[in-house]
């Protein structure tokens, strides 16, 4: 494979925060700022080593990935956006070892030594640290690489320290600040209002009876429910990819009469947080559960979101588990079971949730339905290297389908390739990049024959839409559950007591 | 004089080196769990139980299974290099059992390993060396050769391998040529084990053998093949599911 040694990746770089959206969220150093002229405070360097050792003594995960890596490559061709540019810089032990330099030359005695002895000078300055916000803000997180390396080393985990110390000299791009800032101020990355919210609620309730002739009254806010439903924002916008999962979620949720609620607070499952640092993360986390805890309700039913799962079941219980205590254990009211696995959560997936009525036979389906679809199902990282939710979705879709064909599994399951635009790299300036990084798992899609692709994430949603149409094929993108809500005989409260 | 110099040196620095390794491994070790886990963060599919965790990095450790999905030419030289390895280390750790515990693990496994002729086992340790040395040029080929492995390697990955190398090397010679049978190894370690130390085989590839040997395990908590013990912690951290 032919190395691109004009290190193209540093076209995609992201641009960066401005002014206004800085002093809303209390970034560091809030100044205008460019790629050639950073603009750096004038003790960068000291904050930047602080924060670093801050990190190094806080993850024991971070400091044994940057001891432990042997360089032996097995993970360098695995990244999308190392074979979409053919940069070094791309490949996941060449982005871990821009840390790894720092860390060596600055943190460890022996590296010290080394760097005298060797001509390989290290030097932290202007320039590195350029590179540093270039490339680490060209990982999408996704975890593909840690399932080659022989050890699980994971370059999200660096990439997320990285981000970490970045953003405290205050290097951090406009891309992820603007929807933190719209989730930390309106309630959702897109900016939606409450009132906004009621107003598309209630097209969906007419388009609803349009279809169905029977009309429901989707409860928003309400004290007392039993769940409280947390879908993506985006599933809110009418007329896009995810509107259908909004529509088949409430018309699943009227079909088996689930006390649920949907509230304006917590309008936003996803957590743009999560890819910025630990602080936002946990502030966009906590307003669901301070939710929760204000309606009273028993438990959080999570639509289909990809990364709000990883928040949930990995990072949650650190963060925010004083409030989740005061919610209980998951059970589906229809079938009891206990969701063991959400104990420390106290928030299911919404494919857990169905997968499980189905395991019950609880539910009636029309499978003819859905005859028009050749259906085929594409892993999302998160919920594949995350949570470990690969059976579930196809389970449920072989429940309500006729026609479901299997992608590729080297581009799928545990190996799946990322829609590109996770980690904040969602933005016009990485399109180029991002449609070169996904023709592996096109050319995979075109060769089922497939006329609709189920995803259980929002983001994969918006971009595989525009995927599809730059690479002319006529999918149509759609989530699982709403495969789930044409299938069923639609009559009100079928399984409540 | 420099002769004297040079038995006294080898009376006392076997003791050194290996007392170098055990305190450097466990200060690193201490290094790494000093730091709290902070953020579990799994890498699904996880194993259910801890048993299964267990179980699935036993079978990474014997199979190199992801290994082998990446690269299968490389993943066969990686297991000739580390299995070779290992039978080399349980030959020489034998030598300190040989006779001063009857029966021990040790040499069980190595009247089980190497039928208890003494030919067969010259045959053998010479064939685990020709292993080890092929793999190892391979893997040092690798390195400088492909351009995707040339652009993350550095010197310390180099002098690391030709380190290895010689090491082997000169292993391999002195039991091809037989330049020091094995009986007087065997009593120059036993007598380090019983710490009434005594002159070492005078023949100068076993005295490089030895010395370059043990500069090698007192650099061995800093190189790269300290992810020996690594790979364990990794392993369950990456492992263990969030329950």
């Amino acid at each position: 494979m032919r190395l691109n040694l004009e290190y193209p990746g540093q076209k995609y770089a992201l641009k960066p925060t401005l002014v206004k959206t800085a002093k809303t969220l209390n970034l560091p150093f809030p100044r205008e700022w460019t790629l050639q002229n950073l603009n750096l405070p004038p003790n960068w360097k000291e904050i930047f080593l602080k924060e670093f050792e801050k990190v190094l003594k806080r993850f024991r995960s971070v400091k044994l990935y940057l001891d432990i890596c042997v360089h032996c490559g097995a993970c360098a061709d695995k990244c999308h956006y190392f074979l979409a540019t053919l940069d070094p810089n791309n490949m996941p032990v060449k982005r871990a070892d821009l840390l790894r330099d720092i860390y060596r030359r600055y943190f460890t005695k022996a590296g010290r030594i080394a760097d005298k002895l060797s001509g390989k000078r290290v030097e932290l300055t202007e320039d590195y640290v350029r590179k540093l916000y270039t490339y680490f803000y060209q990982c999408s997180m996704c975890r593909r690489c840690a399932v080659f390396c022989p050890y699980g080393i994971d370059t999200a985990e660096i990439t997320m320290a990285a981000r970490e110390i970045l953003s405290a000299i205050g290097l951090t791009p406009s891309s992820l600040t603007t929807s933190i800032a719209n989730c930390e101020i309106t309630g959702n990355h897109i900016g939606m209002t409450p009132r906004g919210l009621l107003n598309a609620i209630e097209l969906l309730e007419e388009e609803i009876e349009e279809e169905t002739g029977i009309r429901v009254k989707v409860p928003i806010n309400k004290k007392g429910a039993e769940v409280l439903y947390v879908p993506p924002s985006a599933d809110f916008r009418p007329g896009g990819p995810h509107w259908g999962t909004l529509k088949g979620a409430i018309i699943f949720f009227h079909h088996i009469g689930l006390d649920y609620t949907l509230s304006t607070k917590a309008s936003e499952g996803g957590n743009f947080g999560t890819w910025l640092n630990y602080e936002h993360m946990k502030k966009i986390n906590r307003k669901i559960y301070e939710e929760a805890v204000r309606l009273g309700v028993k438990w959080i039913l999570g639509g289909e979101c990809g990364h709000m799962y990883r928040v949930a079941h990995a990072f949650m219980a650190t963060m925010n588990g004083d409030l989740a205590e005061k919610l209980e254990v998951p059970q589906s009211p229809f079938t009891g079971t206990v969701f063991k696995n959400a104990e420390a959560t106290k928030l299911v997936h919404i494919m857990e949730f169905v997968a499980d009525l189905f395991k019950h036979k609880k539910l009636d389906v029309d499978k003819s339905k859905n005859d028009q679809y050749i259906v085929t199902f594409s892993d999302s990282c998160n919920p594949a290297r995350v949570m470990g939710l690969i059976e579930e979705p196809r389970y449920v879709i072989k429940q309500v389908c006729n026609n479901y064909v299997e992608l590729d599994p080297n581009v799928n399951r545990e190996r799946t390739l990322c829609c590109g635009a996770g980690g904040g790299l969602l933005t016009p300036e990485t399109l180029e990049l991002r449609l070169k990084a996904i023709k592996p798992k096109m050319d995979a899609i075109k060769r089922t024959g497939a006329n609709y692709l189920a995803l259980i994430c929002a983001i994969d949603k918006s971009v595989y839409d525009e995927y599809f149409l730059h690479y002319n094929m006529d999918v149509q993108v759609g989530g699982v559950i709403e495969l789930v809500g044409n299938a069923i005989n639609f009559q009100a409260d079928n399984l409540r007591r | 004089m420099s002769s004297s110099f040079l038995d006294v040196f080898y009376l006392f620095f076997p003791y050194v080196s290996v007392s170098l390794f055990l305190i450097l491994s466990i200060y690193r070790l201490i290094t790494w769990f000093r730091v709290p886990m902070d953020i579990k963060w799994p890498l699904s599919p996880t194993p259910k139980t801890n048993r299964g965790v267990v179980a699935s990095i036993l079978k990474e450790l014997v199979t190199f299974s992801s290994l082998y999905e990446s690269d299968d030419i490389y993943w066969l030289a990686i297991i000739f290099l580390h299995f070779s390895l290992i039978f080399i280390l349980l030959h020489v750790v034998s030598f300190l059992f040989n006779s001063m515990l009857a029966p021990d693990p040790i040499s069980i496994l190595r009247t089980t390993l190497y039928p208890a002729t003494k030919d067969w086992l010259e045959i053998w340790t010479i064939l685990i060396g020709f292993i080890a040395i092929t793999s190892l040029l391979y893997i040092l080929l690798r390195r400088l050769l492909v351009k995707e492995v040339r652009e993350i390697t550095f010197l310390r990955d180099y002098t690391e391998l030709v380190l290895l190398l010689v090491i082997f090397i000169l292993g391999t010679c002195m039991r091809l040529f037989n330049l020091v049978s094995m009986e007087e190894v065997v009593e120059y370690f036993l007598s380090l084990a019983s710490l009434n130390p005594i002159k070492p085989p005078q023949n100068p590839i076993f005295l490089l053998h030895c010395l370059l040997a043990q500069l090698y395990i007192i650099y061995f908590p800093f190189s790269r093949c300290f992810h020996v013990i690594g790979y364990f912690i990794n392993g369950w951290i990456v492992r263990k599911g969030v329950r």
